[in-house]
């Protein structure tokens, strides 16, 4: 999509009071989003040492570091910025799950072990597009409950902010987890109807 | 929003809500007959805890993940294995390292990563631990820690991946949270569920020891859980098997908790072994060593170590402990908060006897498994017999005799069946009040039951009572659950003592729905009313609720003296009891005529030398006594000693009443040798006939413990006092007036030997209690009041210690009144305290003196102490023609009462002295001077006053010096 100039994401956050966003300002926020975020996820590919355990909330907080100046945002901004960046981290990675899968077997290292379930080992991408399919049969469904998933899931946020970026109590977001997990694995392990 | 999905929805949370047990049925419910709806929820449920992978970890892990080069050897050369991420390194030793790790597939959790050293052989280490693999997936104990998995680390060596578990080894936790006994040996005791329970699945540790019973806290309650289970044999090889060494020369495991048989490495390893083990750290949680010494083992070599494993006897717990050196053992008795004699004397016995059995040498003759191990600490626990104990007939006598010692053991059954019977009657009202058999009976029944009630017995058997109920509730529930249920009542109650609740109990429950049945019911008969007042009356006394049990008395009095002859044996004992708690509760005047004329009519019907005769003889000793009589005391004790020694026995516990109030007599006419020899004979025969734990034994302690502390002895005194407070919080309960007293003595003797932190909470809990149980307004409540001012002024809280001291002050000018001499030394003490304020200590002192004067006269100490104290203070004002009129006063009343050559009419000349130099009158003082130096005082520190500088230099003055023992240096 051309873009003559680089949108203004402090605007847009800090308009939505106003009312809902227009529609070509919420395309322009999810593209910069995505691209932010994209852009920090392949840093971490290139030199991500194993011992460390990834933190999808330190990138979505990077990328909104970045992009919009947070003392001007109201916390609804913040709230709808989160949103958008859950959504856009679970497009780039069911996007790269796409082109491994694509890409499959070939060079795959085998690792010895005496785990009981070597045969039924989850393949890690494929997982992620059942996953993807999954939520979005759930989201027709209860769309609270997808949202909070894709919260859970791809922005990687504690029950608590889910609650906070919802606004609903955490107790609500607790039981639409709970029930959501119960939900989703067995659709997934049962292949969907 | 779809209607099926939110009826799915709702289920499923509510579900999700609900026990484990109450889900299906709750489900079911729910779905009414929609079958398919409960198909869904009941297909969705079943993946609880099954969750796919990808909703955990989110992508973003496996994103990053995937993306890794294989094999990569990290640069700092700390393992890595795959799905699994190493944060820290948390322990190591022969074996390898321990690290803190997270897992990242197939589930997200935290592990404990056992990692093998290289060298070993690891494909042979898998492969046996893939043996075991079967039993322990099996495994599920709350106290064991599971093994998840095992495999080779990127570069090759073997590792477990375990339960991660946050805690110390539990001989740690024990002496960090400072755990006494009791404490400690539940904490084994989960131990050896966990272990026992592995037993059952076939798993044998192999390699118990404290740093592989590990105690964590999680959501605050600190539980046990026994690490490394299967990863010991897995770590075994054919070649180690035959020797305790490596290549290097270090020895394999840890001979320190290695049973015999293990050390002999012929592989002939069953579950006993374990239960040594078990042994080895039950050994060390109580004494603090192990049974073997660490050095003394490794530096003898395999085979010293074998030798010694085989053919030495460690020493017996207590035996250790009484036995070491004091300086090392004091620490580890404090680490179990008592001290080396107490820790030595309750270990003695049963402890020692199933520490010892578990450690025999013998399998044969060792427990059998960890669950006859644990049931024997059970017993312990609960003050049964113990098997370990070799059976002889005093020991099972006295644990038997004083459990059964109620001719029909009162059960809580019982209990309950009392208390609706008495219910039941309330309802049949008419017809029973008008059958005089039928009250009879039920008058012989209440009388009974009411009769035989011992609390502690009582208390016990409730308690035991609930937990089986508990147990049986349980029935139907996974054995880790119903273990956890279990623990959680043995938590819950713990803290609660028994024998008052049981007090509680039968004061609400049993006696007042007696009473009052008693009043409804059976008015009709005056005699059988009595009759179960004066059982009820009893019961309070002994229970020691006097307020609740006098109007019974009372009543059962009026009754049989309206009923009765006058010299019925009968209106003698209502008589003979009232006055009984009468002087229990300190109202003497009518206790003391009562007991006159209890003794005279005895005397008169029954003739001077028959028991109940002497029984009288003795109340009114009793009585007397405490009147403050020592003399007429003395002489009726003894002749009730006399008679009944004669006629009941040495052994009977009426003599040994008599010696023991003979003793305290004996105590204040200061024929104190006499008195010891008689109390000691008297808990000698008292341990012997009734037992440890019987009140008048505990009495008996109580009173050496007295005796020793008022004869200064008090390092001896201490562990009686322990003894007894021990035994009497367990049998009478906390609020007993005896436990109250004996936390007063406990306290002051403390505060002898300065030990005030350590007398502060008895004094408080004597305090509270009497507070309790005798109310505001007793005496005795008041006079710990009073102690605990002076407790609080040696701590150097002086606000507190006033305003504590105003306070009994004030109790006792309404009990005891303006001129009592208790009152009237209280003000004089509370002047003592305010001595930094001269004003008003002075006035204190003169209002004191004054009434002193006025009830006591002249001649009286304390009347002295206050003019002296009053003289003082008077002089520190400058009030000095004042001060020397009273010094004057003082020395003269002193003269006369004390003697010329007594300490303080000299003290006194010499503050005299130092006035009359402030008045100019250098001569008198000289002479005032001279003159306690004549009779005897040591004037050497008085001389250096400052004061008297003036006449330094006379010849007389410093004749002085000489005598005092040598000049002063400059």
């Amino acid at each position: 999509m051309p873009r003559p100039h680089p949108p203004d994401i402090t605007g847009i956050l800090t308009g939505l009071d106003d009312g809902p966003v227009p529609a070509e300002a919420g395309e322009a926020l999810f593209e910069a989003v995505y691209e932010e975020l994209r852009r920090i996820a392949r840093r971490l590919m290139n030199g991500q040492r194993p011992d460390h355990t990834l933190q999808p909330t330190a990138l979505v907080h990077e990328a909104y570091l970045k992009l919009a100046d947070s003392r001007r945002v109201p916390w609804q901004g913040r709230a709808h910025f989160m949103r958008v960046a859950a959504r856009a981290m679970r497009q780039i990675l069911i996007n790269h799950a796409r082109d491994r899968s694509a890409l499959k077997r070939g060079g795959a290292w085998q690792r010895v072990t005496l785990d009981e379930d070597v045969a039924g080992r989850p393949d890690r991408n494929l997982e992620l597009l059942e996953l993807d399919d999954a939520l979005q049969r759930l989201a027709s469904r209860d769309a609270r409950m997808a949202q909070v998933v894709e919260l859970k899931v791809f922005a990687g946020m504690k029950v608590r902010e889910v609650a906070h970026v919802l606004g609903v109590s955490p107790r609500t977001v607790d039981n639409d987890w709970k029930v959501a997990r119960l939900w989703l694995t067995d659709e997934m392990k049962r292949g969907g109807d | 929003m779809d209607d099926r999905f939110t009826a799915l929805k709702r289920i499923l949370t509510g579900a999700l809500d609900r026990p484990a047990a109450e889900r299906d049925a709750w489900v079911r419910a729910q779905c009414g007959g929609d079958d398919d709806l409960r198909a869904e929820a009941e297909a969705k449920l079943a993946r609880l805890g099954e969750d796919a992978s990808v909703l955990l970890t989110g992508g973003l892990e496996a994103f990053v993940h995937t993306e890794t080069p294989p094999g990569a050897l990290p640069s700092d050369g700390a393992p890595t294995v795959a799905r699994y991420s190493l944060q820290e390194r948390i322990g190591e030793g022969g074996f390898g390292e321990v690290y803190r790790a997270e897992q990242i597939e197939p589930v997200q959790r935290r592990v404990a990563l056992k990692v093998l050293k290289a060298g070993l052989d690891t494909r042979a280490v898998l492969a046996r631990f893939e043996a075991e693999r079967q039993a322990l997936a099996v495994m599920d104990h709350p106290c064991i820690a599971k093994v998840f998995d095992a495999g080779r680390t990127d570069q090759g060596r073997p590792y477990f991946a375990m339960e991660y578990v946050d805690g110390s080894p539990i001989t740690d936790h024990c002496d960090r949270e400072r755990l006494g006994t009791r404490d400690r040996l539940r904490l084994i005791l989960r131990a050896c569920e966990g272990v026992q329970h592995a037993h059952q699945k076939a798993v044998i540790h192999r390699d118990l020891k404290p740093s592989n019973v590990l105690v964590g806290g999680a959501d605050g309650v600190a539980d046990v859980k026994v690490i490394d289970f299967g990863v010991a044999k897995a770590m075994e090889s054919p070649l180690t098997e035959r020797t305790l060494q490596t290549e290097v020369g270090q020895i394999i495991g840890t001979p320190e908790y290695m049973s015999p048989e293990q050390a002999e490495m012929s592989g002939d390893i069953d579950t006993r072994t374990d239960v040594y083990a078990l042994g080895a750290m039950l050994y060390e949680l109580l004494t603090g060593h192990r049974p073997f010494d660490t050095e003394s083992l490794r530096e003898r070599g395999v085979e010293g170590i074998r030798k010694v494993l085989r053919e030495t006897d460690p020493p017996r717990p207590s035996t250790r402990i009484s036995t070491a050196d004091r300086q090392a053992v004091t620490p580890i008795a404090a680490n179990r908060r008592t001290t080396p004699n107490a820790l030595a004397g309750s270990l003695r016995g049963d402890l020692d006897w199933i520490t010892m059995k578990a450690l025999e040498k013998d399998r044969a003759r060792r427990y059998g498994s960890p669950a006859e191990l644990a049931a024997d600490i059970e017993r312990h626990l609960r003050h049964e017999p113990v098997i370990a104990r070799p059976p002889s007939v005093p020991y099972l006598a006295a644990r038997f005799v004083r459990r059964h010692r109620i001719g029909t053991a009162v059960t809580a059954a019982a209990v309950v069946a009392l208390v609706a019977f008495a219910a039941r009657e309330k309802i049949q009202s008419e017809r029973i009040a008008r059958e005089q058999a039928r009250s009879e009976r039920v008058a012989a029944f209440l009388t009974d039951m009411l009769g035989e009630i011992e609390p502690q017995v009582l208390g016990e058997a409730l308690w035991s009572d609930l937990r089986r109920r508990v147990e049986t509730a349980q029935e139907g529930r996974a054995p880790g659950e119903a273990a956890a249920a279990l623990a959680e009542f043995d938590r819950l109650t713990a803290g609660v003592n028994p024998t008052d609740a049981a007090m509680e109990l039968l004061d609400r429950e049993i006696l007042e729905r007696a009473a009052h049945t008693v009043e409804e019911r059976l008015g009709d008969d005056p005699l059988v009313a009595a009759r179960l007042r004066s059982t009820l009356g009893r019961t309070y006394r002994k229970l020691g609720l006097y307020e609740r049990g006098e109007p019974h008395l009372r009543e059962a009095l009026a009754l049989r003296e309206g009923n009765l002859a006058p010299d019925h044996p009968d209106v003698l004992t209502s008589r003979s009891d009232l006055g009984a708690l009468l002087v229990d509760r300190v109202e003497l005047e009518t206790a003391e005529a009562l007991a006159r004329s209890v003794l005279e009519d005895r005397k008169r019907v029954l003739g001077p030398g028959h028991v109940d005769t002497y029984l009288a003889h003795h109340e009114l000793a009793h009585v007397v006594g405490e009147a403050g009589n020592p003399e007429e005391a003395e002489e009726n004790y003894r002749i009730a000693l006399e008679g009944l020694r004669r006629l009941a026995g040495d052994d009977d516990p009426r003599t040994l009443e008599v010696i023991n109030a003979l003793g305290f007599v004996l105590l204040e006419r200061r024929k104190e040798s006499e008195a010891e020899e008689l109390w000691r004979e008297s808990l000698e025969r008292r341990r012997r006939v009734l037992g440890d734990d019987a009140p008048p034994t505990l009495e008996s302690l109580s009173n050496l413990g007295f005796l020793l502390q008022a004869t200064g002895r008090l390092d001896e005194a201490e562990p009686y006092y322990r003894e007894a407070l021990d035994g009497m919080r367990r049998v009478l309960g906390d609020g007993h007036p005896w436990t109250l007293t004996l936390n007063s003595n406990l306290g002051y003797l403390f505060r002898q030997q300065g030990r005030l932190d350590e007398a502060e909470p008895y004094y408080r809990l004597a305090l509270e209690g009497r507070r309790r149980v005798l109310g505001e307004d007793n005496d005795e409540t008041i006079m710990a009041i009073n102690n605990m001012a002076f407790l609080l002024k040696a701590r150097g809280e002086i606000e507190e210690a006033e305003s504590t001291l105003r306070e009994a002050l004030a109790g006792f000018r309404r009990v005891l009144g303006e001129e009592h001499p208790t009152t009237l030394s209280t003000v004089a003490n509370l002047a003592f305290f305010l001595e930094h304020d001269p004003e008003r200590s002075a006035r204190l002192y003169r209002e004191a003196m004054d009434g002193f004067l006025r009830t006591v006269g002249e001649d009286d100490p304390e009347t002295h102490r206050a003019m002296g104290n009053l003289a003082s203070q008077l002089g520190r004002l400058g009030r000095l023609d004042e001060a020397e009129e009273l010094f004057r006063q003082v020395i003269a009343a002193r003269a006369r009462a004390r003697g010329d050559d007594h300490r303080l009419t000299n003290a006194n000349r010499c503050s005299l002295a130092q006035i009359r130099m402030r008045q100019g009158a250098d001569e008198e003082a000289l002479e005032l001077l001279q003159a306690a130096a004549r009779h005897g005082y040591d004037v050497g520190e008085a001389i250096e006053e400052p004061v008297f500088a003036r006449l330094r230099g006379r010849p007389e003055f410093d004749a002085l010096f000489e005598e005092s023992g040598g000049p002063i240096t400059e």
